[in-house]
């Protein structure tokens, strides 16, 4: 019997074999990318319109408890449902973070390529990564945001999202900088160095490729950290969306949801909770996604 | 390097490059909050400069750094133009603030530290077991979410719950030092804590696998006294590396600490400034003065945890080789 079961289920993984955080970690990251991707048929209706409910003729006071008749997770001071702000809200929060990341990750892999491939260059290098990763992303976040935001032109808070990209990036130009190094002394680039194969094409066919084990962790991990970014600017009452002359949000951000909830949360708990337990299963799912990454390239 | 030379332990080299990085990162850290400030100066009519009238010409950025610059070399935080009252105002409140962050941030790390070493040494050793586990996945949700989560499950457990139960959790009432700091201290230590903790585990799980920590354990050593004597005196470089990264772990989280707990810190001035607008007068010198000593304190301690690092045995053997 066993030798029956071994062979029918020999395709499946050993028991303890499994890569738990990055199959958690995928698939609720590819939940959360699919629910971005697909948010108008999901809400076909505009999310920012408020949604007015009467009793016995007269209207209920906003805001709806959870369980309202068509509002599963209730709604905002502003009538609107939570529901849908929340999937529109993945859009504008995965497309910011994306970018925050993006920007990271080019500034993190450049500089670490080439501090980690020219020892002169590190010299000047290091101490403006030290100095760079000295200043609290938080703090320069905040300044940033606070100082820049205003007139809610879409180009300028993308703007404003690539330049939170320009702190944070010194933990990926480490990474970067020690796996460079390390790989310039391996044996293969030493025996293409011999070779006569220029510094240009050693790093273009040796180094870069081989830096995928590190990079593509890293970007995970790089995502992390700007939703956790946007997440506590939000709770600080500081968010990348911005609002019109009537106080409608332009566009939907859950940095914006969790502001103006625990604002209003002394009028419904659940304006704070939802978006930020959503907020805190998105930075989980990219942490495990990271985390099963890495450990898949440890292997 | 030649093999043949006597390792160093501090090079001249490091100190220069440290020095550069704290210069420079005080200029950064000016040049970014002093030019920010100057796009909000077209829009408020504020200045760094005490303008005596609105018919003189606005100072230019490049006046406005070197204002600044020069006050600090007098020995202020509060711009060269300032007036003798608002330099010491300014600057003694900087100070007071600073030293609040400070007595917050030095009972952490005294908390922060044992937690940590105890913590990635128990997931270590019980990282088979079912407890193992659980620390482990409980260092990485402390990480994972957002520390405001955290800090209001705090307030929860501490004040809500207790008040309906009639239990007091924490001994949290009343206004003295000891008191206020317990729920801020337990936060900011949990988070730091489980950082330490996972940066030791990583290098503690390097080191059990060194043929010596098998052989030791073959000769029927194990549990703590494998632990004490065999593997954290191995753990200096991965320790200190810990710290530094707890450190900024720490310090990003107390922003929020301060802010909703109201502790009268340098982030809760800055936070202040920025988003309620602490003076109709100068709030620039007080903003710029906030973030200038934050970054001096992040440099300073990132300086000194690297020379640390270069002290120890491991790096110069490295840098031996």
């Amino acid at each position: 019997m066993s030798r029956a079961r071994t062979s029918a289920l020999r395709w499946l993984p050993r028991p303890g074999t499994l890569n738990m955080p990055l199959i958690i970690g995928g698939t609720m990251t590819t939940l959360f990318v699919g629910v971005a991707l697909a948010a108008p048929w999901l809400w076909p209706r505009n999310p920012l319109e408020p949604v007015i409910h009467f009793v016995n003729g007269a209207m209920v006071k906003a805001p709806y408890p959870p369980g309202t008749q068509g509002m599963l997770l209730g709604s905002d001071m502003d009538r609107r449902d939570i529901l849908g702000l929340l999937i529109y809200g993945a859009r504008y929060t995965l497309l910011f973070a994306g970018l925050v990341a993006a920007v990271r990750m080019l500034i993190g892999s450049v500089v670490g390529v080439i501090a980690g491939w020219s020892r002169r260059l590190a010299r000047v290098i290091d101490p403006i990564m030290a100095a760079v990763a000295a200043i609290p992303g938080l703090v320069a976040g905040l300044v940033v945001v606070v100082l820049l935001r205003g007139n809610g032109n879409f180009a300028t808070t993308l703007l404003i999202a690539g330049l939170l990209g320009l702190v944070g990036w010194t933990e990926i130009a480490i990474r970067c900088k020690v796996a460079t190094s390390a790989l310039r002394s391996a044996t293969f680039v030493q025996a293409a160095e011999a070779l006569g194969v220029g510094q240009g094409g050693i790093l273009r066919k040796h180094i870069i490729p081989n830096l995928r084990d590190v990079l593509v962790p890293e970007a995970a991990f790089a995502m992390t950290a700007a939703l956790l970014l946007l997440a506590e600017l939000g709770f600080l009452n500081v968010f990348l969306s911005t609002v019109d002359e009537d106080g409608i949000p332009l566009y939907i951000e859950w940095g914006m949801m969790i502001a103006r909830g625990f604002r209003a949360r002394a009028y419904g708990a659940w304006m704070i909770w939802e978006p930020m337990i959503v907020f805190s299963v998105a930075i989980l799912s990219f942490y495990l996604l990271a985390e099963g990454l890495r450990r898949r390239h440890w292997r | 390097m030649d093999s043949s030379s006597p390792p160093r332990i501090v090079g001249v080299g490091s100190v220069l490059i440290e020095l550069t990085a704290f210069v420079l990162t005080i200029v950064l850290a000016i040049t970014l909050v002093v030019g920010v400030t100057m796009f909000r100066r077209d829009r408020y009519e504020l200045n760094l400069r005490q303008r005596v009238s609105f018919n003189e010409p606005k100072a230019t950025y490049g006046q406005l750094v070197s204002d600044y610059m020069l006050g600090l070399t007098q020995g202020h935080f509060a711009g060269a133009n300032a007036t003798p009252f608002q330099r010491k105002y300014i600057t003694n409140m900087l100070v007071t603030r600073g030293r609040q962050s400070l007595q917050l941030l030095g009972v952490t790390l005294a908390v922060a530290l044992p937690l940590g070493i105890g913590w990635g040494g128990l997931m270590t050793g019980l990282s088979r077991r079912r407890t193992g586990r659980w620390l482990f996945g409980g260092a990485i949700l402390l990480l994972a979410v957002p520390s405001f989560l955290i800090l209001i499950v705090m307030i929860i457990l501490v004040v809500d719950w207790g008040r309906s139960l009639g239990i007091q959790l924490l001994y949290t009432q009343g206004y003295g030092f000891d008191r206020h700091l317990i729920v801020p201290v337990t936060v900011l230590s949990l988070r730091g804590g489980a950082y330490l903790a996972l940066a030791l585990k990583a290098a503690q799980d390097a080191i059990a696998e060194q043929d010596y920590i098998r052989a030791a354990r073959a000769k029927g050593l194990g549990g703590f006294r494998l632990w004490y004597s065999h593997m954290l005196p191995l753990l200096s470089v991965p320790l200190i590396g810990g710290v530094l990264g707890m450190l900024r772990v720490v310090v990003g989280t107390m922003i929020l600490v301060e802010y909703l707990y109201n502790w009268g810190g340098l982030s809760t001035l800055l936070l202040q400034v920025n988003t309620e607008g602490f003076f109709n007068y100068r709030p620039e010198p007080i903003e710029v003065g906030a973030a200038v000593l934050l970054a001096v304190f992040f440099v300073v301690t990132d300086a000194l945890g690297r020379l640390a690092l270069w002290g120890t045995a491991v790096m110069r053997h490295e840098v031996a080789r």
